[in-house]
């Protein structure tokens, strides 16, 4: 319990923080990259000033009380805190091939036009989608993908 | 005694008289009174013995017959009362028979219905049956049918996807875009 209080506290805090300076954006996503890596390589990162300080800290505070492994659940209560406390979402977006950095910014526009606020995009690549993409914010989701269509599709005709 | 003599002479004279007319018409009257004794005497034995019984007879012959006529008279009375109760027990028969046969009548028809309702039910049901039987199998048909569709529709696209160059890629996703932005 003290654990979570704990990590809620420091996720808000550091989305209050990155709000005032208006970098929520880089925050967040500085974190998902050190949730990816190994502790050496965004240690080195840190040592490069690659991560933002906020991120550094709050990094240094999870290493002070000993809660590193706790960093997935960290990253899950900072996400929450950008999006209720800074209008800032995560999308994700799923697509069988590698989205172009025009078809970036087209979802970007389009998150934008939706939602207003910031946000930071989290892709995966799922061939299994066979076209089309799937996108997710939060408990909004839109699946527009060949594969969801014809689960669809298989659905209204057994159903 | 010259008293007593007078009255024989009387009587004599008397008897003179009538021995007189008698024997004038030339009957003689002792032969007449013995004949009247004889009369008088055959008369009481007819009368004791022929006239009274014959009389007993007659009149038990009489009784007889009136009690046959009483009896006839009887026996035609029962006679009669035996056919109006025999008419009577024949019309209450035929009022019987006439009820037993309306009510077996009335019966038939009831059951007769009874029955038809009965068949006319146990028909509708094997209908509703049979349509639900088929209903349900024509369900299961298209069921079926449309689970086949479903996966040959999923094979053909998946297999049309798999060969789609990134162009095609590219094109998809531009018009999944389009999808969500007009959702």
């Amino acid at each position: 319990m003290a654990v979570s209080r704990l990590l809620s506290d420091v996720a808000n805090a550091l989305v209050g923080a990155a709000k005032d300076e208006d970098v929520v954006h880089r925050v967040v996503n500085d974190l998902k990259e050190v949730v990816t890596q190994d502790r050496a390589t965004w240690t080195k990162a840190a040592q490069k000033g690659e991560l933002h300080p906020y991120v550094q800290h709050a990094m240094l505070m999870l290493l002070e009380h000993d809660m590193l492994d706790e960093l997935p659940r960290f990253l899950t209560l900072v996400l929450g805190a950008a999006q209720t406390n800074a209008d800032h979402r995560n999308v994700r977006v799923t697509s069988p091939i590698e989205l172009t950095d025009d078809e970036r910014k087209q979802v970007a526009k389009l998150i934008t036009k939706k939602f207003g606020g910031t946000h930071t995009l989290e892709e995966r690549i799922d061939p299994s989608l066979l076209g089309g993409l799937v996108i997710s914010i939060a408990d909004w989701h839109v699946d527009a993908s060949i594969k969801g269509k014809l689960a669809r599709l298989t659905h209204t005709l057994t159903a | 005694m010259a008293a007593e003599t007078q009255p024989l002479q009387t009587e004599t004279a008397h008897e003179s008289g009538v021995v007189g007319v008698l024997g004038t018409l030339g009957i003689n009257g002792q032969l007449l009174i013995a004949q009247l004794i004889n009369f008088a005497i055959i008369l009481i034995v007819l009368w004791r013995w022929v006239y009274k019984p014959l009389l007993a007879k007659m009149d038990e012959r009489s009784k007889k017959i009136s009690d046959g006529l009483v009896f006839a008279k009887e026996s035609k009375k029962a006679l009669n009362d035996a056919e109006v109760e025999r008419d009577q027990i024949l019309r209450e028969a035929k009022a019987e028979a006439h009820k037993l046969t309306e009510k077996a009548t009335a019966d038939a028809e009831k059951l007769r219905g009874e029955k038809m309702v009965q068949a006319k039910t146990e028909i509708e049901k094997v209908i509703v049956e049979a349509k639900q039987q088929i209903k349900m199998e024509r369900e299961a048909s298209f069921a079926a049918l449309k689970g086949e569709i479903a996966e040959l529709v999923t094979m053909a696209t998946a297999k049309v996807a798999s060969s789609m160059d990134e162009k095609a890629q590219r094109g998809m996703i531009a018009s999944a875009l389009k999808d969500i932005e007009n959702a």
